[in-house]
């Protein structure tokens, strides 16, 4: 691996690692808030509307109330033989479609008036809530037939008091809810109409499904496996091989007075609940990428110089001093660095300049040492040839001294030869005198370079 | 609380209450007529029949009104309606009766000469062949231009006498004369005079010391009681009657009637 690699990563590692570190707690806190959200949201939903459905009936109940209190609906007393209740409650059952059917029946039960044609002349006396509103008592049935072929569904009866003593039940007037209409309308005003989320009403008691606003076979199943006991009020179910969340709240019957006895379900694909913590996850992976280039980015700027003086430096030890150094702003962190490389060229440049110098002295005082070695050989031999032929001219001399002696007996020259013989001798001694000073010359020839060099060096590292 | 169920027989507090209810539906069914007989005189269909500026509008609104009462025709025992204007000739009749003449006497027929005496926005009621007719004046401009006479047939009233009636249980309706004019046992007894338990009414209501509006008590007979109860509606009296199955026995005594 390159060492800009290394510092690299080492850079970007400094760097990504505590961001990395700091962005994932942030990542799996938001996704669990999130998370703890969605969920949140789905319970909120689906409890609003099984609020808004008991709301919805007690204001049912508050109209059946209040129309049972309406003079019309004296004609009970005469069988309806003008049929204005008929028609009063067909006008009712057209504006007021929370209800599948009104029913008016007179104090015996008999029906009176109804919009139910099957529940025409019909006898309602064995019904519980009629029987129960000719006592003088509202009531709210349970999910419950009012017929054969009819679907089960709640009936509210209120007594209907004669007008001249203000006590007297005269009669009934019964609407039975229809839960398709009063629960699509609640459900479309509510966020858990919007595709892909469902809503389900069943019954408490059977998880028999009253509404469902998405026709899928297997809901109700599913639902049905749901234990709805359980402490936590949201559950995972399989829904057509998709995983569903699915919320369920009860009915509690605090604005009714008698709890109607269903349970509300809004379900939604887990992974639409989870879409935003998954948005989240996105950004936050993307972010992250973002931030990895950015270190590398960032740590291949701040390697760089970095990597560029180590080349220097590289090549400067190498031997190169006319290497260039890379070119960093005064206030940057390697400038230190470059000025100290700089520092290194320059000294370098300096030894090797002092290097080539003392090579070329050392050349010269070889060359000196060389050549005074020469002369002094030279005088050396120039002396012994003198000292060589001052001894042939000494030896001749004695020889002629000795036949000059010889010669002496009859005394003549005798002086001049014994001069000659003394004048060679000290021409000898004179040659031997030259030869010793040359040899000291050359000895002295030989040390003087050396410390010239010594001399110059440290006249130029001082 | 009152008697509310009268599959079976009721005691002489909850005769008054069939009495009570039975005086409210026969007053609910004459309401009816009255309110229908004021209304339709009353009505932007004379009125806009009065001011037409053609007689194709004149003809389309006759239609109108004629449509109108047959709307009404058969509801509440209304069976016959008919409308003179004020020289006598049948302006419109909508019912069964195919014997109603084009022209009229208005002095010499009750219900009409009643009609053209009546003030505005009012309506008279005359008994007449076991039928209630009852009469308003059609005025514009302050000008009464034609009287309506609506027929209530006698039946109406049967039908709401007998409703939810236990065998043990009757009802008549007593005119101010002390005739019958309805009971829940079918018209047989029309126009003659009631007896009830062999008595006639105000000798009931000695017996009971009922007062003029209303009276209830127990009255007997050749040994066997009956509870009788009365209510006062208009100038018909609605009285409902019960004959005991067994002499009631009092407690503090045990005689069969109490002191």
């Amino acid at each position: 691996m390159s060492m800009r690699s290394k510092i690299t990563a080492a850079f970007a590692m400094c760097i990504s690692l505590p961001m990395a570190a700091g962005m994932g707690a942030l990542w799996l806190g938001t996704e669990d808030t999130l998370q703890k959200q969605a969920e949140g949201d789905l319970q909120s939903m689906t409890r609003n509307v099984s609020i808004q459905i008991e709301q919805q009936m007690a204001m049912d109940l508050t109209h059946l109330k209040a129309w049972s209190t309406m003079p019309m609906m004296q004609d009970v007393l005469i069988a309806d033989q003008g049929g204005e209740l008929s028609q009063a409650l067909s006008d009712l059952n057209v504006s007021y479609t929370d209800f599948a059917s009104l029913t008016i029946t007179n104090a015996q039960g008999g029906v009176v008036a109804t919009t139910d044609a099957a529940l025409r002349k019909a006898d309602l006396s064995a019904v519980e809530g009629v029987h129960a509103a000719v006592s003088g008592r509202i009531t709210q049935s349970g999910f419950t037939k009012l017929r054969n072929g009819a679907s089960e569904t709640i009936q509210f009866t209120v007594p209907l008091v004669a007008s001249y003593d203000k006590q007297t039940v005269i009669g009934t007037l019964t609407g039975t809810v229809d839960f398709t209409t009063l629960v699509r309308r609640v459900v479309q005003t509510s966020p858990l109409n919007l595709e892909r989320r469902a809503f389900v009403l069943t019954q408490k008691d059977n998880g028999k499904i009253v509404w469902s606003s998405r026709t899928i076979d297997s809901v109700a199943d599913e639902i049905g496996h749901i234990d709805i006991n359980r402490k936590s009020s949201t559950a995972e179910i399989v829904v057509a091989g998709e995983t569903w969340l699915a919320s369920f709240a009860h009915s509690s019957g605090k604005v009714l007075g008698k709890d109607p006895g269903f349970v509300a379900y809004g379900i939604e694909p887990t992974e639409a609940v989870y879409a935003a913590a998954d948005k989240v996850s996105n950004i936050f992976l993307a972010i992250s990428g973002l931030a990895a280039i950015a270190a590398l980015v960032l740590a291949w700027k701040w390697s760089t110089p970095l990597v560029q003086l180590a080349s220097s430096i590289n090549r400067v030890a190498s031997g190169d001093s006319l290497v260039s150094t890379p070119q960093v702003p005064l206030h940057n962190t390697f400038a230190p660095l470059v000025r100290a490389l700089e520092t290194l060229k320059d000294v370098k440049a300096a030894r090797d300049q002092l290097a080539a110098r003392e090579f070329d002295l050392s050349q010269s005082r070889d060359a000196a040492l060389a050549d005074a070695r020469h002369k002094a050989r030279k005088l050396q031999d120039l002396g012994r040839t003198l000292q060589d032929n001052m001894s042939t001219i000494v030896s001749l001399c004695d020889l002629i001294n000795r036949e000059n002696l010889q010669a002496v007996a009859g005394k003549r020259n005798t002086g001049n030869t014994q001069e000659l013989s003394r004048t060679a001798v000290q021409l000898l001694n004179i040659v031997q005198a030259a030869i010793d000073v040359a040899d000291v010359t050359a000895e002295e020839e030989t040390s003087a370079p050396a410390q010239d060099a010594d001399s110059a060096l440290k006249r130029l590292t001082a | 609380m009152a008697c509310t169920n009268w599959a079976g027989p009721c005691d002489a507090s909850t005769i008054q209450d069939v009495a009570q209810q039975k005086a409210e539906a026969v007053s609910i069914v004459r309401g009816k007529a009255r309110k229908y007989a004021v209304s339709l005189a009353q009505g932007r269909l004379f009125s806009a029949y009065l001011t037409a500026a053609t007689q194709g509008e004149s003809d389309r609104l006759k239609t109108h009104i004629m449509s109108s009462l047959k709307a009404l025709q058969n509801k509440y025992g209304m069976t016959d309606f008919t409308v003179v204007d004020r020289v006598g000739a049948l302006f419109v009749h909508v019912g069964s009766n195919n014997g109603v003449p084009e022209t009229f006497n208005i002095k010499t027929t009750p219900a009409l000469a009643r009609g053209f005496g009546q003030d505005t926005n009012s309506v008279t009621s005359l008994m007449d062949d076991g039928n209630v007719t009852y009469v308003s004046p059609v005025v514009h401009n302050g000008e009464k231009e034609f009287v309506l006479s609506i027929e209530q047939d006698m039946t109406a009233y049967e039908k709401v006498l007998a409703l939810g009636l236990a065998k043990s249980l009757y009802v008549v309706i007593i005119d101010a004369a002390g005739n019958v004019v309805s009971d829940s046992n079918g018209s047989d007894n029309a126009g003659k005079k009631a007896l009830i338990a062999g008595m006639t009414f105000d000798a009931l209501r000695r017996e009971i010391n009922g007062t003029a509006d209303e009276g209830t008590g127990v009255i007997s007979k050749g040994g066997r009681l009956f509870n009788v109860s009365y209510q006062i509606v208009d100038d018909w009296t609605v009285v409902a009657i019960e004959q005991s199955k067994s002499p009631s026995t009092c407690l503090r005594n045990g005689t069969a009637t109490c002191p």
